[in-house]
């Protein structure tokens, strides 16, 4: 149905919602911020000369820049990090061509959010590819592995298949399942962790997936346990320490009501978009429950952010702050991981 | 030469051969497909299956698979093969893929989504079972002539209740899905069969088979199905098998065996026998598992104890063996047969999941 307002058309579904007002006003707000940033280097950085990675006076194999600006964002409060992180990464002596390919990953990822669900492959793809290609800029991997080095979390830290797999038998309802990929394919963005489920008890995970033939399918799901289980999977289990028992229990069964059972909530391209109740990712799915519970779980952890800005470039944090990516979950201080292992 | 000449001839004057009865009458009279579908590293790329010579175990071909997680797979009476495919960690996939007995593409089905409980044959149809979102399960009819979805079916218990479909098993015209469900105790699994009438095709009835079972195979046998619960070790009645008229919509009986929780089975000449992990989809991790022979008359049972961790996703019975394929360590992957009490390598296949047999009609 449509309906003429003041010249600006407006869709509105059965329910009467505004959603492709809504999503047009999200994406001219990070497009507004994200064209201030879209190829500009901040002042300070077309002044100050290229940061030394060569530099390792503690002979540690560790770059001392990364080692002082690691030091620098634990100290910072939370609110002051973000443009010490840009600061930092604008310094950092990348070359044109991935300056190229950063800018074009840019694009793609601000195109996910209003692509049709049959472009979102393809984009998922390119982005994949990207990212493979940023992962033998000897530069990001340079400063990725001694980031990962330093904060002990992170995709290199995981290896080594270790010979037992994660505690399953600790799972609580309402806890988190992480699982690891190594090629990025649903969330470029990972540091260490692509996708989260949440446990329902019963052997049973409830989740969000997409679906990328463009038919549509709703992205609320149930999964078996075995799924996380396949061997040849690295699996981080996390429990919410603050949160009591019967409160994550409500909040879990509130979300499979609210979001599930009769396949209405499709998956959520929008990452940035995470207060949506109209489409959901699998870690805004494990957000809203334990925001129901009263936890919110967007940590904006630096380790997360530094790292994404390191290997996308700073302007990707337009879309990783306010998103809830799987790793800033985990990264949580309300999150303690207490497993995590190959099958 | 003679019998090439002899295939030759029948194809000219015969007009009603067709490329895949040649191509069938070159295959050996017992063939098995040994697929590796489960292995998630770099989507799938490893994704392939082997046709064997059942005899003798001896590769007749290798040829790729899709790149997508392969939970079922399923010979039809006229040769084809039909797997179905349902994605993987990171999306999902609602295809059956049919190939014929030289391995080429017949048709890409999108019947509906996630097609991993079950893939079966009646009346000149193919019937897919699919988990869907897994609070419903779906069931998809397919013309085997012409590749096309006939009608569906969706299988649900209520918006507060899920049915999460595993696994399924068909006997006469009653299809049985077995699905999970929710229930009070968090630890343990609750099972759920749904009895098909494919004739009709509708529900005939659902049977709440309670706390403790966590059932994913259904086993045809004599018009009932025979249920093994992999939960059988800590289900509160010690329920190792279960089985059920379903005519009657009954539990018939309920078995205790001596070594618990058989996962796959497969049954011949009166005889059970069964790949035991009793860790499989469950909070509960044991690294024990057993091969086990169980006189389904007098419910005798042994069992050889197979090495820690030892993980198998399918079984079958090859030259009156039993046969479960193993994705293990580098080098110990593939088809493993139970021979003269020995569990012995018969094919050597990277991240071996599946196993099918085939015997021309």
């Amino acid at each position: 149905m449509t309906q003429e307002v003041s010249g600006t058309l407006i869709l509105k579904d059965k329910l009467g919602n505004t959603r492709m007002k809504q999503k047009i006003m999200n994406l001219l707000l990070v497009l507004m911020v994200g064209v201030t940033m879209f190829g500009a280097r901040p002042a300070y950085a077309q002044e100050e000369p290229p940061i030394d990675l060569s530099l390792d006076r503690n002979g540690n194999q560790i770059s001392d820049a990364v080692e002082t600006e690691v030091t620098t964002l634990q100290a910072l409060p939370a609110d002051q990090q973000r443009a010490e992180i840009e600061h930092f990464v604008s310094k950092l002596p990348i070359s044109a061509d991935t300056l190229a390919l950063q800018e074009r990953a840019q694009e793609l990822s601000m195109s996910l959010s209003t692509a049709k669900p049959e472009e979102t492959q393809a984009i998922l793809e390119e982005l994949t590819k990207i990212s493979s290609e940023l992962d033998e800029d000897p530069v990001i991997k340079k400063v990725e592995s001694d980031l990962v080095s330093l904060t002990g979390y992170g995709i290199q830290d995981s290896t080594t298949p270790s010979p037992s797999s994660a505690a399953f038998n600790l799972l609580q309802k309402g806890d988190i399942l992480a699982r690891q990929s190594w090629f990025g394919f649903l969330f470029p963005w990972a540091m260490k962790y692509e996708h989260l489920g949440n446990f329902n008890g019963n052997s049973q995970v409830f989740e969000t997936y997409p679906d990328l033939f463009g038919l549509f399918a709703p992205g609320a799901r149930l999964h078996p346990l075995s799924e996380w289980q396949t061997k040849g999977t690295y699996i981080g289990l996390g429990h919410n320490k603050r949160v009591n028992p019967s409160q994550i229990t409500w909040a879990v069964n509130w979300a499979m009501g609210k979001y599930g059972t009769d396949g209405r909530t499709p998956y959520n391209w929008d990452f940035a978009n995470k207060q949506t109740d109209a489409s959901l990712y699998c870690s805004q799915l494990t957000w809203k429950i334990h925001k129901m519970a009263g936890y919110d779980l967007d940590s904006n952890a630096w380790e997360y952010q530094l790292y994404v800005s390191i290997k996308w470039g700073w302007q990707v944090m337009v879309i990783t702050i306010p998103a809830a990516a799987p790793d800033e979950v985990m990264l949580s201080p309300y999150i303690n991981v207490y497993s995590k292992g190959w099958n | 030469m003679l019998g090439v000449i002899g295939i030759l001839l029948s194809s000219c004057t015969n007009g009603s051969n067709t490329r895949s009865d040649i191509i069938r009458k070159t295959l050996p009279e017992n063939t098995g497909y040994l697929v590796s579908g489960l292995n998630e590293n770099l989507n799938f790329a490893g994704n392939a299956m082997m046709v064997f010579d059942s005899t003798d175990f001896s590769k007749i071909r290798e040829s790729p698979l899709p790149k997508s997680r392969i939970e079922t797979a399923k010979i039809a009476p006229d040769g084809n093969l039909w797997l179905g495919l349902s994605g993987g960690s990171t999306r999902e996939d609602n295809r059956v893929v049919v190939l014929d007995t030289a391995g080429n593409e017949l048709s890409e089905i999108h019947a509906c989504l996630s097609p991993t409980a079950g893939i079966w044959f009646y009346n000149h149809s193919a019937i897919i079972v699919c988990r869907d979102t897994g609070f419903y399960a779906t069931i998809t009819e397919i013309n085997m002539s012409s590749f096309t979805v006939e009608r569906k079916l969706q299988i649900k218990i209520s918006d507060q209740q899920p049915f999460m479909a595993v696994s399924s098993g068909l006997s006469g015209s009653s299809l049985g899905v077995i699905g999970l469900t929710a229930g009070p105790q968090e630890a343990l699994t609750y099972s759920i069969l749904s009895i098909v009438n494919l004739d009709t095709f509708s529900v005939s009835a659902m049977m709440d088979l309670g706390a403790g079972t966590n059932i994913w195979s259904v086993l045809p046998y004599e018009g009932r199905f025979v249920l093994l619960n992999a939960q059988g070790r800590d289900d509160p009645k010690k329920r190792d098998m279960i089985w059920v008229t379903p005519n009657d919509h009954e539990i018939e009986k309920a078995v205790t065996l001596p070594t618990p929780s058989p996962l796959w089975g497969v049954i011949a000449d009166e005889v059970l026998y069964s790949f035991h992990n009793s860790s499989w989809n469950s909070i509960s991790v044991t690294p024990d598992r057993f091969l086990c022979s169980t006189n389904l008359v007098t419910y005798q049972q042994s069992c050889l104890q197979l090495p820690e961790h030892f993980d198998s996703y399918g079984m079958e019975v090859v030259g009156g063996n039993p046969c479960i394929t193993h994705w293990g360590e580098e080098g110990s992957s593939g088809l493993y047969c139970l021979e003269n009490g020995k569990l012995e390598l018969k094919i050597k296949y990277e991240a071996a999941s599946l196993v099918v047999l085939s015997t021309r009609e």
